[in-house]
């Protein structure tokens, strides 16, 4: 039996018959794991890889990380593209954030010139990378995009990498996970934030939210479904923007944001909406899945104006289509419905499986 | 032959470029699309080709079809994975170890000392023989092979092979998962003396065949002069002005990589029915990968194999399938229609 835990590594046999722990097999891969088990499938991790070959009765099906076997080759390079994806998009009329991808022979005067051809505020981020890692958000002067585009080569190293440069979509953040045919789950994405009871300083608001089981669902560790908020420098900055200190008092339901960024291993929150979107993001949403030929599953970041009315071109965009995508959020949201993802997974797997809660 | 070959743009803000253009391998696939009444044409700027036949749309990038999965991808393209994979169903692969970045220096000199000498190092990922190292013999050589190979990428995923260096020919099986398309054998870069030309000459006649150029756009490549070829030929005593004897074949590299001069001989006809079935088992080991290029080596292709005759070195699941279609020696094969068959089962029945 499998059960949730920090300590699920990866592992490589070495030449003296240890074994070293590479990395923690992830929270969404585990969830699958337990769902497994539940419908009654058996599993074994192919040893030294990331693929995992499971047995219902007799039938066999494979999944790598969090991709199944029947997400193609070419859809999955396409998604790990961001510039890619956004053409695939584009060609099916989904809304894009308007952007160019640059490469490292690209001169600084070229770069100027995608820039002054975008409005600002615009993105500068790797085409390949995940997690926001190497990403620099609401940039306004070209002084300011020099850096952030070496920050963005800096995340990965491939001889033929490329950076995106973009218009920043203002809006809020959803992640929608679907497959070609149906919505399995619509999330709210907020970043790390508390609000205020008119009584407790930041601090201690940031403390007493921190508590929430599903940031502890792993005790002590490091490793959680959502990180903790941490009253970082980056928290700090954004305080003294708003002129606020940790140890300010902010008023009864007054929100304050401690990250820009919508990370839940940031602290950020999630709210499940999934039965109260606007049947135009449903729509978009399959879409936007069924743009990219091969793509069996995916977690679409789609931002929007307002997710309750009729989307118009203008309203909303899509911002990334991810071939992994996350099951955790979806399981255990902060607030609203739980939705059994993992199983929607399996079923690309095992087409003719029948849920069991 | 003058080909109309397809530009890669991208998008600036003056408009569309051209940075890229596809290769013979690429460029064969469309024209056989298009002898079978298929339309083609890329997505602007991703590289992939929509192709469609009646009303049926398929897909391929590089030279991998939309149904080759990401998974079929994934255990051909990350060389630890392949070697597993085939090791579980019982292949023959080389004897060798899996080195990652944060290995100790102990660690990697116990892979070393576990193994038979020559080994081969070359990254866990890498492509068109990329700083592959054979022949490694001494310790110092080696912890230099593993620095370059280190340093040449940096996914987590990735490392070095070191591997036992096998003894045989080299040969490339291009295969799908029920039948084996063609099968070369692939030589150094060579040249063959007539007792009267010196080898610098030789190179340069061989160089002049139209099937040889500088690119991708050629099923063979040019023979450059660099210092390897002349080492090479220091250590047989020859230099590039020595005149070899009539017939006389002069290899002027180690490798037998197409992408350094190397040579592509058809010997599809000629290798035993167990190195096909090997081949098939290979592909049907690989899962999802639907068309791909093994690297193969062995002894002898025309007698059965046993475990220890053979190795499989690496799977390919882009194949540079024109090494099939316009071979330096021996028969064409349809590379390019038996790819199109797999996008288009369609075409059978036609």
């Amino acid at each position: 039996m499998v059960t949730l835990n920090p300590n699920f590594y990866y592992v490589r046999p070495k030449i003296d018959g240890t074994e070293e722990k590479k990395e923690v097999v992830s929270f969404s891969t585990q969830l699958v794991l337990v769902e497994a088990e539940k419908l009654g499938i058996t599993w074994e991790l192919i040893p030294e890889t990331e693929m995992y070959k499971l047995n219902w009765n007799g039938e066999i099906g494979y999944f790598l990380d969090r991709t199944p076997l029947a997400s193609s080759f070419s859809a999955v390079s396409t998604c790990m593209d961001k510039h890619i994806t956004k053409l695939f998009l584009a060609k099916s009329g989904v809304s894009t954030p308007k952007g160019y991808s640059i490469t490292k022979t690209d001169t600084p005067e070229y770069i100027e010139k995608v820039f002054n051809a975008l409005q600002k505020p615009v993105v500068v981020k790797p085409t390949n990378a995940s997690h926001g890692d190497g990403i620099t958000i609401g940039l306004e002067k070209f002084e300011d995009i020099m850096p952030a585009v070496e920050k963005a080569f800096g995340a990965r190293h491939y001889h033929n990498a490329t950076v995106e440069i973009e218009e920043m979509f203002v809006g809020k953040e959803y992640r929608i996970t679907v497959t070609r045919d149906k919505i399995i789950g619509v999330m709210h994405r907020i970043p790390a934030n508390v609000t205020g009871d008119g009584i407790k300083t930041i601090s201690q608001l940031v403390e007493e939210k921190n508590q929430h089981p599903f940031r502890n669902i792993f005790g002590d560790s490091e490793y959680q479904v959502y990180g903790k908020i941490k009253l970082d420098d980056e928290a700090k900055e954004l305080l003294a923007e708003q002129s606020l200190t940790t140890d300010s008092i902010p008023e009864k339901g007054q929100q304050i944001f401690l990250k820009k960024v919508s990370n839940m291993m940031a602290g950020g929150d999630t709210i499940d909406l999934t039965d109260e979107i606007h049947p135009t993001v449903k729509e978009l949403a399959l879409k936007a899945i069924n743009a990219i030929p091969g793509l069996a599953i995916a977690g679409i970041d789609f931002m929007t104006k307002d997710l309750f009315s009729p989307q118009t071109p203008e309203t909303y965009s899509v911002v990334e289509v991810n071939h992994n995508a996350e099951f955790g959020i979806h399981h255990f949201p902060m607030v609203g419905k739980e939705r059994n993802a993992t199983f929607d997974f399996l079923q690309l797997l095992f087409p003719e499986l029948e849920s069991k809660s | 032959m003058s080909r109309d070959f397809h530009s890669y743009q991208r998008e600036t803000p003056s408009g569309w470029v051209t940075y890229d253009q596809t290769t013979l391998s690429q460029q064969l696939l469309l024209e056989e699309a298009a002898k079978h009444g298929i339309s083609y044409s890329e997505i602007p700027g991703t590289r992939i080709f929509e192709l469609q036949y009646k009303d049926i749309k398929r897909y391929f990038r590089a030279q991998v079809p939309n149904q080759t999965t990401y998974i079929g991808w994934y255990s051909a393209n990350f060389k630890n994975v392949t070697r597993h994979m085939l090791q579980n169903a019982n292949l023959s692969v080389p004897k060798g170890y899996f080195v990652m970045p944060q290995d100790t220096l102990e660690d990697k000199l116990a892979v070393f000392r576990a193994l038979q000498k020559p080994v081969v190092a070359k990254p866990s990922n890498g492509g068109h023989g990329k700083d592959v190292f054979t022949n490694i013999t001494d310790e110092e050589y080696y912890l230099h092979a593993l620095d370059v190979c280190l340093d040449s990428n940096d996914d987590r995923l990735v490392g070095v092979i070191v591997e036992e260096m096998f003894k045989g020919e080299e040969y490339r099986i291009l295969a799908t998962t029920d039948k084996v398309i063609g099968i070369i054998n692939r030589k150094p870069a060579n040249v063959v003396g007539d007792g009267t030309h010196t080898i610098r000459e030789l190179i340069e006649n061989k160089n002049k065949d139209p099937r040889r150029s500088d690119s991708y756009k050629t099923s063979l490549i040019t023979i450059k002069i660099d210092e390897h070829v002349e080492e090479t030929l220091k250590k047989n005593a020859y230099t590039l002005d020595t005149v070899p004897a009539q017939d006389e074949v002069v290899y002027l590299r180690h490798n037998s990589n197409l992408s350094t001069g190397g040579d592509s001989i058809d010997v599809t006809d000629i290798a035993h029915p167990s190195v096909k079935e090997i081949a098939i088992k290979v592909m049907q080991t690989i899962k999802g990968l639907e068309y791909g290029g093994i690297d193969f080596m062995t002894k002898d292709i025309t007698q059965a194999q046993t475990p220890d005759s053979y190795c499989i070195i690496e799977v390919n699941d882009s194949p540079m399938l024109s090494m099939h279609e316009v071979p330096y020696m021996g028969e064409s094969r349809s590379a390019a229609k038996e790819f199109l068959l797999i996008l288009f089962p369609e075409l059978k029945n036609s």
